[in-house]
């Protein structure tokens, strides 16, 4: 047997490695017949230089031209094979004799010639996984073409996820037990979530993440520009854009007068336009408490999703840093491996990598633990939870900033040195993002667990 | 348009020259590559003095991929739903460039002499067919003589 004659047994045997070993020594024959291995006959298959032929497939007649042959003697012009087999590659199957009657296959490397890899691997390897979408995903994360391949779902505590189809239910399940969120990594190290192929959501559930993220594709932008471009009517709270010069303000809802620099009552002002010394705190307490409610829930809103908004871009900021510390460090190790090749070794410099990847999931973690604190019910243990994020945040923020210095144009040709000096700090620091995640997650785990923590569904 | 592939162009002067017994497919004038399809139903078979009419069209990758065929004449049959369309493997999966149009005719006609209600494409009809066949045979025998043209009426009109 020789390389492409398993590599077809195992495409027709659908890549079951035992199913193959079973009918091999079953029935040696038949298998080989049934993949369209012709062992018997000594016709070679290959291409051939022919002169006066004619085809039976485009119907030409050809003074001279270049054929292609299984060993079973049916022989086409290279067009008409070619562009047969550009046709069957896609479907991902074994590419049989273009006569019906005929069983033999295409070995795989025949269709090199026609392109420069194996196209026809690739396509079986992908209509394979189409084929069991349960059990593979492909990484969601950007250009990564990494494949995650289920072999067993984890079973721990109390999640009772037996079967790999229950991830599909998980997605859209009330459940708050974060256990059983199937964070996987991809071969390229991003993790995500297998059951809604999202980034790592924890503590989030996905039933949480996917409102979270419907509710900002609603309402961020116009809540952004709302946030941004008005003041709220100090009577009824009504979203008022300022259209003209004047401070002079009528509410068109409400028609009461204001002051748009202080939002105080227009007739307190008197004659004197622009003195808005007459504010006073108890101005506030003008506005009805319903009214404040209503705009209270807006800003809490705000309040999350301005913090979740503001770690996501703070990530990718990271992400451009930790690239440029990366390169200054490729740079400088290079240099010093040519003159003194036995003072540092990339092992040295381990710990960096390791603070590159706790930053990262440590600002994730962040950001999502606001989506979760905004469905979180004010509690003690939710005040609990937020301080853990408080500190979890300290010390992520610390470790940014050290990278911050390492690039910053001030610090030009000092950065290998400052990498050195602080070495220990980020160390420690990236420790202690890592525990202090931990800490979080556990405590948002057992706290929804035991009932401390309970979520609203807004 | 582009011109017509040789095949294409030799496969119609057989088809015309030397027709398949029972059927008859003739290119429109318009577009060569449309036929224009006649065939009997097969004897012994519930299509039996029907002739039905059918279109082919050869799309541009043809030999490469399958003609698209489909039933005008309404018919009964558990494989061929009511707009007409076929379940019928060669005319997917199993197509090859080394079948021809009078080939994926003559498959056709031997579809309608052996239904495959075990494969359905008109989920109800096959059901019939499945529980009373000799009813169901019954119904096609009738959309037969009540919608196909007669074969002996078209005979003594040519």
């Amino acid at each position: 047997m020789d390389f492409d004659e398993v590599l077809m047994m195992l495409h027709h045997c659908k890549w079951q490695q035992e199913e193959l070993m079973d009918r091999f020594y079953d029935n040696r024959e038949k298998l080989l017949a049934d993949c369209g291995i012709n062992k018997s006959n000594d016709t070679v298959c290959g291409f051939n230089h022919v002169s006066s032929f004619s085809c039976s497939i485009c119907c030409e007649d050809y003074s001279a031209v270049e054929t292609f042959s299984l060993s079973c003697g049916h022989e086409f012009c290279i067009n008409c094979y070619g562009s047969y087999v550009r046709t069957e590659v896609t479907l991902g199957n074994l590419i049989r004799c273009m006569i019906p009657s005929c069983n033999l296959s295409i070995p795989h490397m025949v269709t090199h010639g026609e392109y420069s890899h194996n196209v026809l691997l690739k396509a079986a390897t992908i209509s394979h996984i189409s084929g069991r979408k349960v059990n593979y995903k492909w990484c969601p994360a950007p250009d990564c073409d990494g494949l995650v391949h289920l072999l067993k779902a984890r079973k721990t505590g109390q999640s009772r996820l037996e079967d790999v189809n229950e991830f599909e239910e998980l997605v859209d399940s009330e459940s708050a037990d974060l256990q059983s969120i199937p964070i996987v990594l991809c071969p390229r190290d991003h993790e995500f979530c297998y059951a809604c192929q999202y980034e790592n959501h924890l503590p989030c559930t996905c039933l949480l993440v996917k409102r979270w993220i419907k509710k900002c594709n609603d309402d961020s932008e116009t809540v952004n520009w709302i946030d941004a471009n008005t003041r709220a009517c100090p009577s009824c709270t009504a979203s008022i854009e300022k259209n003209g010069g004047c401070n002079h303000m009528t509410c068109s809802t409400c028609k009461h007068q204001f002051c748009w620099i202080c939002l105080g009552e227009w007739s307190l002002h008197g004659t004197n336009y622009f003195r808005c010394n007459s504010f006073s705190s108890d101005m506030k307490e003008q506005i009805g408490e319903q009214k404040k409610v209503k705009r209270e829930s807006l800003q809490r809103y705000l309040h999350y999703y301005k913090r979740f908004a503001l770690h996501e871009s703070s990530m990718k900021g990271d992400i451009k840093t930790l690239d440029k510390v990366h390169q200054k460090m490729s740079i400088f190790m290079e240099e010093q491996s040519k003159t003194n090749p036995n003072i540092l070794s990339w092992i040295d410099v381990q710990f960096l990598q390791d603070a590159f990847r706790a930053l990262t999931s440590g600002r994730k973690t962040l950001k999502w633990a606001y989506c979760f604190g905004f469905y979180l019910q004010k509690g003690n243990y939710a005040d609990v939870f937020e301080q853990i994020q408080e500190y979890l945040s300290r010390s992520v923020e610390d470790l940014s900033k050290i990278f911050e210095q390492i690039i910053h144009k001030d610090n030009r040709g000092k950065s290998t040195a400052i990498i050195m000096n602080q070495k220990l700090d980020i160390m420690n620091l990236s420790s202690l993002i890592t525990k202090r995640r931990k800490t979080l997650m556990e405590c948002a785990s057992s706290g929804l667990a035991d009932g401390l923590l309970k979520l609203e569904m807004l | 348009m582009a011109a017509l592939p040789r095949r294409i162009i030799k496969e119609t002067e057989r088809l015309i020259s030397d027709p398949v017994p029972g059927i008859t497919a003739y290119p429109d004038e318009s577009n060569l590559r449309a036929f224009t399809v006649a065939m009997d139903g097969p004897d012994s078979s519930p299509y039996e003095h029907g002739v039905f009419d059918l279109e082919l069209y050869l799309p541009d990758d043809y030999p490469m991929c399958p003609p698209k065929v489909r039933f005008l004449t309404r018919i009964y049959h558990p494989n061929i739903d009511k707009l007409g369309r076929i379940c019928l493997d060669v005319l997917k999966d199993n197509w090859s460039p080394a079948l021809q149009i009078r080939t994926i005719l003559l498959s056709i006609q031997a579809l309608l002499a052996s239904p495959n209600p075990d494969d359905p494409l008109a989920n109800d009809v096959a059901e019939d067919w499945k529980k009373d066949e000799a009813k169901a045979i019954g119904v096609a025998k009738e959309w037969t003589s009540k919608y196909a043209k007669s074969h002996t009426a078209s005979g003594s009109a040519e």
